[in-house]
């Protein structure tokens, strides 16, 4: 029998450093196909591959036997292939019937027979949302169903989604499972990534594990367990020569305690949990997307809030602190470095120079309200040389910069604030090998200053590498710490999701 | 009036104004199982107040002062102890210091300090400025004639510990007597339970095991000096180290215990109706009786207390920096067998620490001790 989409020693390269190589994978029509990796694995690439975003560098993608070379993902959808991205793609000031229909519309069209379209269509893959509604005023679950008719309105027979569990309720989740299951009843093909083991053990026919951008195994659901998942998972050879310096490593000793957080709770993201970081550490914090580490570091910083009653208390150098806003964190020396660094980072439109004073403008008071360029300059090439940031001068545009050096410069925009406490999130994620060998120096350099550091990272082999201690969040809490010493990847993988 | 507004405001939004926070035992606190992996070197019922002397250690159980003698142990690495006197005293032995010759004085639960031995031999001091000695919980020497007291408690005597922490009492005193002249000067008053004394310089280390910290007082100051605060567990004895201080902490905090501690009538009637031993309380010892309250936060599985759940009692030894910055930690867990450390004594290199809990002194390797610190 034919495979419904076959890729056959697939290779996709960025500037010639490959996402994934000579990867072999078969869909079969009506099957549940899970994706499982760490982050970097090359899951995200390989379903963009599928879906048309990306092409292929090297190697073959099959649609029904035939080949396929797939440009857009328009010409995928026309394949009958559709992606239902981590960000929905919908338009949130548009109704959810104006969405199923977006690029299909008539040349007349007529609201009321589009809403009752709309109306029946849902209701036939048993969607009970609003056709009228807005889609900004609907929740992340209801976004995901409108996403998927909108997929089966365009006759998709491969739907692809990527983390779409990540957003969503309990009860959510239980309602998306149900809808995958009468999808696949209806001979649908679904792909999906997810870092939750237990979701792809529930829900997939069939699961592919991605290592390093090769594919370690591909074996049916009921053959696999989560030890094994884990074990083909975290199992690697090819980070030897960058994170080399895990196991074995001396952690640094234990500072003055700078941050104490005691019972911190926000919603549901961030339950109840305590600990305490100190100077002269990088402290790692690790966690499955959704855990709660970003969220708890930005209650530090005053990013967000927590709970108004029973939201636990924050002591900044035994002092108890509480931050409606990040700037009088930044006052006391917290420093937030985001992991989303195009929308939270920098001014795009801003030069290095700009960036960086923008920074140092928010640690202190300029009474005369005025900047001097020059002294921008001045200091932006300070930093500059200190970080390795590679632009043609400090008037270069940030937008113009590589990913690498886009963070440099947000690293150094938080630096610039002389702070005692930096919190790097997701601190190489976009970022090429060789910057993040940069900016792995330049954290152990911060952290043997006696500046307190504190990392979240979602790559195991980073964590083992920089941590002095390391963290280890689940459903909003702190569950486990260990040191370098009996940390391996299999022990923090395990405490992550078990 | 403000104050109370402000009380009451921090209750409705439900801040730790008391510092009832239990922050986890983590960093250098971080969980481990080496007391109980540590040998045991005497098996003694009520082993307290462990304190090195030349030639060996003593001891007391109950009434009695035990002196120890090392006895290597070809089986081992470290050396066994074996009881080399006896000494019957008047009556419960609450603490004992050395100065570091030949005279002890030994704290006598209900009645006073009494000197052995040196210069001051045979003498009894029963109360300090006008204060009685009822619950001296911790002595130490400074200087042959000058003895630091702590006084834990005006109101109850030191084996009866759980029920001023119960009654949240804030009533203990800091003692510096001058010997020769018998003048008693007061160092500090209105302390939550102070348990332990050593000598920083020219100051004097208090741990103050109800506030679950250890201040300074001295050095010119009127004020103590918060060294080491939100300990998670009631800290007990320090002991001066290379380099720092061996500090004990005898039972663990718990969140339970935390809040029956702001229920006042609940209190008020557990603590009338109910047998200590069943108290909502920290204790030296637990899991021995099926009438202990919620034992081990009912987390057993397959019959096996998991090292993890809650407990009323716990082991715990601390070596902390001259600053009194953790920096290493010995366990013993919930699961664990060496519980309520109450006294430790540094001899020859290994440390013997006296679980009281336990009933036992066990020691611990020097090897052990220097992988952590390093």
């Amino acid at each position: 029998m034919t495979a419904f989409i076959e890729l056959r020693r697939a290779t996709k390269e960025f500037r010639g450093i490959p996402a994934f190589k000579d990867v072999d994978l078969t869909l079969e029509q009506g099957e549940i196909h899970a994706i499982v990796g760490e982050n970097g694995a090359g899951k995200s690439t390989l379903t963009k591959i599928l879906a048309g975003v990306y092409p292929l560098t090297a190697g073959e993608m099959l649609v029904d036997g035939k080949p396929v070379k797939l440009a857009s993902p328009a010409e995928a959808l026309a394949s009958g292939i559709a992606m239902v991205f981590q960000e929905t793609n919908l338009v949130p000031s548009m109704t959810v019937a104006q969405n199923i229909y977006l690029g299909d519309e008539k040349f007349f069209n007529r609201l009321r027979s589009l809403y009752i379209q709309a109306q029946r269509f849902l209701l036939s893959l048993n969607f009970y949302v609003d056709p009228m509604a807005l889609v900004s005023s609907l929740g992340a679950g209801k976004k995901q169903m409108v996403e998927i008719a909108r997929a089966v309105h365009h006759h998709a027979r491969l739907i692809i989604f990527d983390e779409p569990t990540a957003t969503l309720t309990p009860e959510e989740k239980f309602h998306f499972f149900n809808l995958a299951r009468r999808l696949k009843e209806q001979g649908m093909t679904i792909v999906f990534i997810s870092h939750a083991l237990e979701e792809a053990l529930m829900l997939s026919d069939r699961i592919t594990v991605l290592r390093d951008g090769e594919v370690v195994v591909t074996d049916k659901t009921e053959n696999f367990d989560r030890e094994r998942i884990i074990q083909a998972m975290v199992g690697r050879t090819l980070s030897g020569e960058l994170y080399n310096k895990a196991g074995g490593r001396v952690p640094r000793p234990y500072g003055e305690k700078i941050l104490s957080i005691e019972n911190i709770s926000m919603g549901n993201t961030v339950r109840n949990t305590s600990f305490s970081v100190y100077a002269g550490q990088v402290t790692g914090l690790f966690g499955l997307v959704g855990s709660g580490r970003t969220e708890t570091m930005k209650i530090v910083a005053g990013v967000l809030k927590r709970d108004f009653f029973h939201g636990g208390s924050i002591r900044l150098n035994r002092q108890p602190v509480r931050y409606a806003t990040p700037r009088p964190a930044v006052l006391d020396g917290i420093v937030y470095v985001t992991e989303d660094r195009k929308v939270e980072g920098f001014f795009e439109t801003m030069s290095i120079a700009g960036n960086v004073q923008v920074g140092k403008l928010a640690k202190g008071y300029n009474p005369l309200a005025v900047v001097s360029m020059a002294e921008a300059r001045d200091l932006a090439k300070e930093w500059s040389a200190r970080l390795g940031v590679r632009a043609i001068d400090a008037n270069a545009r940030i937008i113009e910069l590589s990913g690498g050096n886009q963070q440099k410069v947000v690293i150094a925009k938080a630096l610039v604030q002389a702070p005692k406490l930096v919190i790097l999130d997701e601190p190489t994620r976009g970022v090429d090998v060789g910057t993040i060998v940069e900016i792995h120096n330049f954290i152990n350099q911060l952290a043997d200053s006696g500046i307190a550091v504190v990392m979240i990272s979602s790559y195991l082999p980073e964590i083992l590498a920089l941590s002095d201690r390391i963290l280890i969040y689940r459903q909003g809490r702190v569950v486990e710490e260990m040191v370098p010493a009996e940390a391996t990847e299999a022990r923090i993988m395990y405490a992550a999701v078990h | 009036m403000i104050s109370a507004l402000k009380r009451a405001y921090a209750e409705f939004r439900g801040f730790d104004v008391d510092g009832r926070a239990i922050l986890p035992m983590e960093g250098p606190l971080k969980p481990n199982t080496a007391l109980d992996d540590a040998a045991v070197a005497l098996a003694l019922p009520d082993v307290d107040s462990l304190v090195a002397i030349s030639g060996g250690l003593v001891c007391s159980t109950g009434a009695e002062l035990l002196t120890l003698e090392l006895r290597a142990d070809p089986a081992r690495r470290t050396p066994g102890l074996a009881i080399a006197a006896r000494q019957t005293l008047s009556g419960p032995i609450s603490a004992i210091a050395s100065d570091g010759s030949n005279a002890l004085a030994i704290g006598i639960d209900g009645e006073g300090i009494t000197i052995l031995g040196g210069r001051h031999d045979g003498r009894t001091i029963r109360e300090a400025g006008g204060t009685a000695l009822n619950c001296p919980t911790a002595v130490l020497f400074a200087g042959a004639d000058v003895l630091i007291v702590a006084n834990g408690s005006n109101m109850v005597k030191a084996a009866d510990w759980k029920r001023d922490l119960m009654g949240r009492g804030r009533s203990g005193s800091v003692w510096k007597i001058d010997l020769a002249s018998g003048e008693a000067t007061v160092i500090s008053r209105d302390l939550a339970y102070p348990s332990g004394l050593a000598a920083s310089g020219n100051d004097i280390l208090v741990s103050e095991a109800w506030r679950h910290r250890v201040v300074a007082f001295g050095g010119g100051r009127t004020d103590a000096e918060v060294r080491l605060e939100d300990l998670p567990a009631y800290p007990g004895r320090i002991v001066p180290a290379a380099g720092g201080f061996w500090l004990s902490l005898f039972a663990p905090r718990n969140a339970l215990v935390e809040f029956v501690l702001t229920e006042d009538a609940y209190r008020r009637e557990m603590m009338e109706t109910i047998d200590p031993a069943y108290w909502i309380a920290p204790a030296l010892m637990s899991g021995r009786s099926f009438l202990e309250p919620i034992q081990g936060g009912a987390r057993k599985k397959l019959n096996m207390l998991k090292p993890w759940s809650p407990s009323w009692s716990y082991g715990l030894v601390a070596l902390c920096d001259e600053r009194m910055r953790p920096r290493a930690s010995w366990h013993s867990r919930a699961d664990g067998q060496v519980h309520g450390v109450t006294s430790l004594a540094e001899r020859d290199g290994v440390l013997f620490v006296g679980a009281k809990g336990a009933g036992a002194i066990v020691a611990l390797e020097p090897p052990r001790m220097t992988e952590r610190l390093a």
